[in-house]
């Protein structure tokens, strides 16, 4: 279960990877030069040459867009029952086939998208404030302070991530935000340590000593002169967890304790799939869901290669 | 998609069996071929198994098991799933298929014609059948149902029993053979009573909780022994050589294969792993009558009008408040309107592959049934009433009433996908007639926690929670779970009239109905109370379901002469394999 | 060293009691509980008032929650790991049989994992650019982002519905009793595919760890000067840069176990096996919480066992950094 909410080898794979009291996120972080036009540019020269990541970002795009507008051109309502088109195979009318309650699976897919991919972000977004404001306060303040929070950050490392949630859900109820938090709660730990690395190397350099200098406060100093120096780090990483977060919530609504019905998400769909796939071959009911996520996940990945290739000055010296 | 007519719950078998195929064969269409073949009744299924030639002795078969039990001792079994144990257990009463009851190890069945009962009711004698040992040669005598009922009693011990035994005022030992039995009340439960003996001579007190090796692994005196029970894997059940008959059983042991998925286990079915199949309900028979009737060696026989009805419970009182009628559903026609809304035969006919029946009455089973025909499906009508008592149409199309939108959470137990469907469907119906209502499933444990343990049916904090219920026999307990008395409180905890439902009428009649054992004068009483139910809807039966059996054709000698849906095992002393 | 290893572990225990705290409220708080008793209060197989409250009493349900909890943590002080509501019988002996069966599967696939990854990720880059990298790592690209379950289910609809190959469910053969080479052989075809599908994910993230390690090792200035004399000098260093590599791969070898543990609770779902992460959700299910608290518990454990152990390896084989 490499791909499940797994700080380490998984998703993140490479040099955003955790290696315990290891300092890999502020080696690329110290080797990134103050925020400049050039660098953005140079950034975005470099992606475009990955060529899966762009290609993938356009996949990314379009799956994006489909989820948005697709189940407003559509036919067919993503929840309407409709016993007349019930169990068929797929078919110019539905091209990825119909469930039992006879609703048209893509229009199900595409709408199901949304909630996935706004679970991802919603989590992923929780996932960076948390790990931002831990890391930004540890690092910056030190002492007492980045002490406790990292043991706070280790508590966190040490809960049976999959297990905690599958509980925290079965407990409160699945909703939206109960997702989200679940999700985004185990997962801010890695953001927290590649912010706090960062900082601490970061908050010694010439520009923030000279900005100190001239009387700026610390907040200030934090959120103009050290915040969008750590950025990159920051951005892959998020990157690479959106894919992280999509595979938990799909692996908890396929458990049963994700979406309620009839909502649509790929991970429910699969999960309402799973005896009839087995128990009658109407394999298109979970093929399609899979394939989403399995798409969804991979080009996500490519993205955050790709971004990591072209803010990662150092690799990119290196490739 | 109306459907008119809508055959009563007492139309015969037969007709119940045809209308069920015309109405596949529409759906499926030319998919008709082998429909003879496809599930026969019960009594055809039982005619045609003996097959020519004597029994053959020797040989296992190998039984799915879906849920498997915390213990099998259902005396000390909470959670359903025991049923298995009858392989090794007998009762004293079997009731059969019209729910009349028949002995096992009781020689007779008390009434008041022999004696075995007295005529101020208060008394039961039972006799026991003369001659049966328990599986390891003891005797098996009243001393152990006096025992039985010690280890009921005892404070130390932790039974979860029938509420029968909770009116035994003493049990008195006359002889080895026969057993009296003191009520504090009339007691309607007599013959649910003693359904899991305890062997005496296993235990060195009366003080007995569920950690006793005992409650795991019961003791009987059936056809097979519990040999071995291997957690998450299989229970080994080994032939009884001290069985009172003495050829039987045929079979050397029955191994019981636990599949924790259940359509795992009808997969694993189809496909040859296992030779026999108990737990089938409505929703698996569609796959199951497939495999049939395509030849896959399958035997299925289907029991329409099963014990239990899918309900839809409506909670009429705010947060347990009796007093304070529900701002939606405590407004009859909200009920009235509701009951119009739902497309049952569509449950049934698309969600269910044609299984499953229709009754308008909460007592539907066995000798107390009362005929009474469903609501039928209008929802112009729904529409009408709704409209009439001032819900008119809001927002979105939802209906209000002085600010209160009819808005509600409907909740069933999460996890169970064939109940989704339907719950889905039911959700669409009552969108349809302006009703909104929010799915929020949630484990069973929440719904049908305690009251001290803030379960939801208990506390009154739910509106709307779909369950399979209803009782086998004895219609008391189930009448009882309608009264005002049982309303649980912080006071009274354990009571049980989830639907907080009040009606003094009702609660007179039903008390009236448990004072006697005479059936005539409870027929009567309980078709009154059927009629005030109907009306007032505490809560609305959805469909009544059907149970079956199925086993590979290897197997045969199975019947199924008993009521209960474990029915088919009592008979296993007469299970062979065909070689 | 010493120090340091005694440190960590007294910083586990405050987690341990943190987490199950934060569980045994979690569990005693939220509506509905252990005792109850199925969905049917309707038939006669009901339980009394009293019948319950002598549950409760002799669980101690009814005493003040800190009560409750200090009385499960003293007995668990004294190896009593409590008693299962549901089975009655005592969590250590339920959850050690579910145990062997996870241990089985999680074994097998981290074997799997091992075997496969190392000597695809060294091959992949010592050979950096070659078909055979480019395979290897398109491979475990894909297998990073294929979800396990999906896997299964498609894998399970190939092998087991359309051709017939495989079984679907369990871990033996319900109707044959073999023995010897024969059960192993059973055993081989139910554990396949669980096998495969969770091994899968594993393998590609650590190929491409151990990938990605060596070509940091073998990129290093001494290393390459030696690089461009040829391929068979190239596998002679790849054994010097493998000596580098093998800190950060055998922390993250660590910290693949236990997530290979907790991840088999969807193998296990997919594929109707009673291991313990179905144990775990049947539990939560249930509520019963003395079995809920003992998984979590080891879990945990295993988890910041798992952790330390990298932290030892790293301190360890890498001089550069000093364990305090």
């Amino acid at each position: 279960m490499t791909s499940l909410a797994r700080p380490g080898v998984g998703a993140a794979a490479g040099a955003a990877a955790e290696v315990p009291a290891g300092n890999r996120g502020g080696a690329i972080a110290g080797a990134a030069a103050p925020r400049s036009r050039s660098l953005w540019s140079d950034a975005w020269r470099r992606f475009r040459r990955h060529r899966p990541a762009l290609f993938s970002l356009v996949a990314l795009l379009l799956i994006a867009v489909g989820a948005a507008v697709g189940p407003l051109l559509l036919p067919y309502d993503p929840e309407r029952i409709d016993f007349r088109a019930k169990s068929e195979p797929p078919s110019l009318a539905h091209p990825m086939g119909t469930d039992e309650l006879g609703r048209d699976q893509l229009v199900r897919v595409l709408a199901g998208g949304r909630i996935s991919l706004a679970v991802a972000l919603a989590a992923v977004g929780v996932a960076i404030t948390v790990g931002v404001a831990v890391g930004a306060v540890a690092g910056y303040a030190g002492g007492w302070l980045d002490n406790a929070l990292m043991r706070l950050v280790d508590v966190f490392y040490s809960m049976p991530g999959l297990f905690v949630i599958i509980l925290l859900l079965t407990l409160l109820g699945p909703s939206f935000w109960t997702i989200v938090a679940a999700i985004g709660v185990l997962r801010w730990m890695g953001t927290a340590r590649l912010v706090r690395a960062s900082f601490l190397s970061l908050k010694e350099q010439d520009f923030v000593e000279a900005a100190r200098a001239v009387g700026v406060g610390a907040p200030r100093i934090v959120v103009r002169h050290i915040l969008p120096n750590a950025l990159s780090p920051i951005i892959v990483a998020a990157t690479l967890g959106i894919a992280g977060a999509i595979l938990t919530e799909s692996a908890l609504s396929f458990l049963g304790v994700g979406f309620q019905p009839p909502t649509a998400t790929w991970g429910r769909m699969l999960e309402e799939a799973q005896s009839v796939v087995v128990s009658q071959g109407h394999w298109w009911r979970g093929f399609f869901p899979g394939l989403m996520i399995f798409v969804t996940v991979l080009a996500v990945n490519f993205v955050g290669d790709g971004l990591r290739d072209a803010v990662d000055t150092r690799r990119a010296r290196d490739g | 998609m109306t459907h008119p007519t809508t055959p009563s719950p007492a139309a015969p078998r037969h007709a119940l069996l045809g209308r069920r195929l015309d109405r596949r064969g529409f759906v499926v269409g030319s998919a008709a071929v082998g429909l003879a073949a496809l599930s026969r009744p019960l009594d055809a299924a039982v005619q045609a198994t003996p097959a020519a030639g004597a029994p053959t002795a020797g040989g296992r078969v190998v039984v799915g098991m879906i849920q498997e039990p915390g213990q099998l001792n259902d005396f000390f079994n909470g959670q359903s799933g025991s049923f298995i144990s009858v392989l090794a257990v007998d009762p004293l009463f079997i009731p059969d298929a019209e729910g009349d009851y028949l002995p096992v190890l009781a020689a007779e069945v008390p009434t008041l014609d022999n004696g075995g009962i007295s005529p101020d009711f208060l008394t039961i004698t039972y006799k026991l059948r003369d001659g049966v040992t328990w599986s390891d040669g003891e005797p098996f005598t009243a001393e152990d149902i006096k025992f039985t009922f010690d280890v009921y009693q005892d404070p130390g011990s932790t039974p979860s029993v029938a509420a029968a035994y909770d009116a035994i005022e003493s049990v008195t030992v006359l002889d080895p053979l026969t057993a009296e039995v003191k009520m504090t009340e009339v007691n309607p439960g007599y013959l649910e009573l003693w359904q899991n003996v305890l062997p005496r001579h296993r235990f060195d007190t009366t003080a007995v909780t569920i950690e006793h090796p005992q409650a795991r692994i019961p003791l009987g005196t059936g056809p097979f022994v519990i040999a071995d029970w291997r957690t998450g894997a299989e229970i080994l059940f080994e032939r009884n050589p001290n069985y009172r008959e003495p050829n039987k059983p045929y079979l050397d042991g029955i191994t019981v294969r636990i599949t924790p998925e259940k359509e795992a286990a009808i997969a694993s079915f189809v496909a040859g792993d296992l030779d026999y199949l108990y737990f089938i309900v409505t929703g698996d028979l569609p796959t199951l009558t497939g495999a049939e009737a395509d030849g896959e060696g399958v035997v299925v026989a289907l029991r329409e009008g099963g014990a239990a009805v899918e309900w839809l419970w409506l909670n009429l009182g705010t947060a347990g408040n009796p007093d304070e009628p529900h701002p939606i559903l405590g407004d009859p026609s909200v009920r009235e309107a509701m009951d119009y809304a739902i497309d049952r035969q569509a449950i049934i006919d698309e969600i269910l592959g044609g299984f499953g029946s229709l009754t308008g009455s909460f007592i539907f089973a066995g000798w107390a049934a009362v005929d009474l025909p469903v609501t039928p499906y209008d929802p112009d009508r729904a529409r009408q009433i709704l409209e009439t008592a001032g819900w008119t149409e809001g927002d979105g199309g939802i209906r209000e009433k002085d600010g209160v939108r009819a808005s509600l959470r409907f909740q069933t137990i999460a996890g169970d996908l064939t109940r989704e469907l339907y719950q889905q469907l039911i959700q669409q119906n009552l969108a349809d007639v302006g009703i909104e209502v929010t799915i929020e499933n949630v484990p069973s444990n929440t719904i049908f926690g305690s009251y001290e343990e803030g379960g939801l049916l208990a506390r009154g904090d739910y509106d709307l929670v779909m369950s399979r219920d209803g009782y086998d026999v004895e219609p008391v307990n189930w009448v009882a779970l309608f009264t005002t008395e049982q309303i649980p409180s912080a006071e009274f905890p354990g009571r049980f009239t989830y639907s907080f439902y009040s009606n003094p009428e009702f609660d007179r009649i039903a008390a009236e109905a448990s004072s006697t054992l005479d059936r005539e004068v409870r027929q009567e009483l309980y078709a009154e109370l059927v009629r005030i139910f109907a009306a007032d809807r505490p809560a609305l039966p959805l469909y009544r379901s059907a149970s079956a059996d199925a086993w590979r054709d290897r197997l045969v000698g199975i019947e199924s002469r008993y009521f209960d849906p474990r029915g088919t095992l009592y008979t296993a002393e007469n299970w062979y394999l065909d070689q | 060293m010493g120090r340091y290893l005694i440190r960590r572990l007294a910083q586990a225990v405050p987690l341990l009691v943190g987490i199950s705290i934060l569980v045994f409220g979690m569990l005693q708080m939220t509506p509905g509980g252990p005792l109850a008793r199925g969905e049917s209060p309707g038939r006669s197989g009901r339980a009394t008032a009293e019948q319950l409250q002598r549950l409760r009493d002799r669980y101690g349900l009814d005493d003040p929650l800190p009560v409750q909890y200090i009385n499960w943590a003293k007995d668990l002080v004294r190896g009593d790991w409590g008693t299962s509501f549901n089975t009655g019988r005592p969590v250590l002996a339920l959850i050690g049989e579910r145990l062997q069966t996870t241990l089985l599967l999680t074994g097998l696939s981290f074997a799997a994992t091992l075997l496969l990854a190392f000597p695809i990720g060294i091959l992949s880059a010592v050979k950096q650019h070659s078909a055979f990298d480019y395979v290897a790592t398109g491979i475990s690209f894909l297998g990073i982002a294929i979800p396990s379950f999906w896997l299964a289910l498609m894998l399970l609809y190939l092998f087991a519905f359309s051709l017939g190959w495989l079984p679907s469910v369990g871990l033996t053969d319900a109707r044959q009793q073999y023995d010897g080479l024969a059960a192993v052989a059973d055993r081989a075809r139910h554990l396949v595919l669980p096998v495969s599908v969770l091994a899968l994910a594993s393998t590609a993230g650590l190929t491409r760890y151990v990938r990605s390690a060596m070509l940091d090792a073998i990129g290093q200035d001494y290393v390459r000067t030696a690089r461009s004399k040829g391929l068979r000098e190239r596998f002679v260093v790849a054994g010097h840069a493998l000596k580098n590599a093998a800190i950060p791969i055998v922390t993250v070898v660590a910290l693949e176990i236990p997530d290979l543990f907790i991840g088999a609770v969807i193998t296990e779902s997919v594929f109707a096996i009673s291991g313990m992460g179905r144990l775990f959700i049947e539990s939560a299910n249930l509520r019963d919480y003395p079995v809920l608290m003992g998984i979590l518990l080891i879990a945990s454990v295993l988890v910041i066992a798992s952790n330390l152990v990298a932290d030892l390896i790293y301190g360890r084989l890498d001089p550069r950094i000093t364990l305090r």
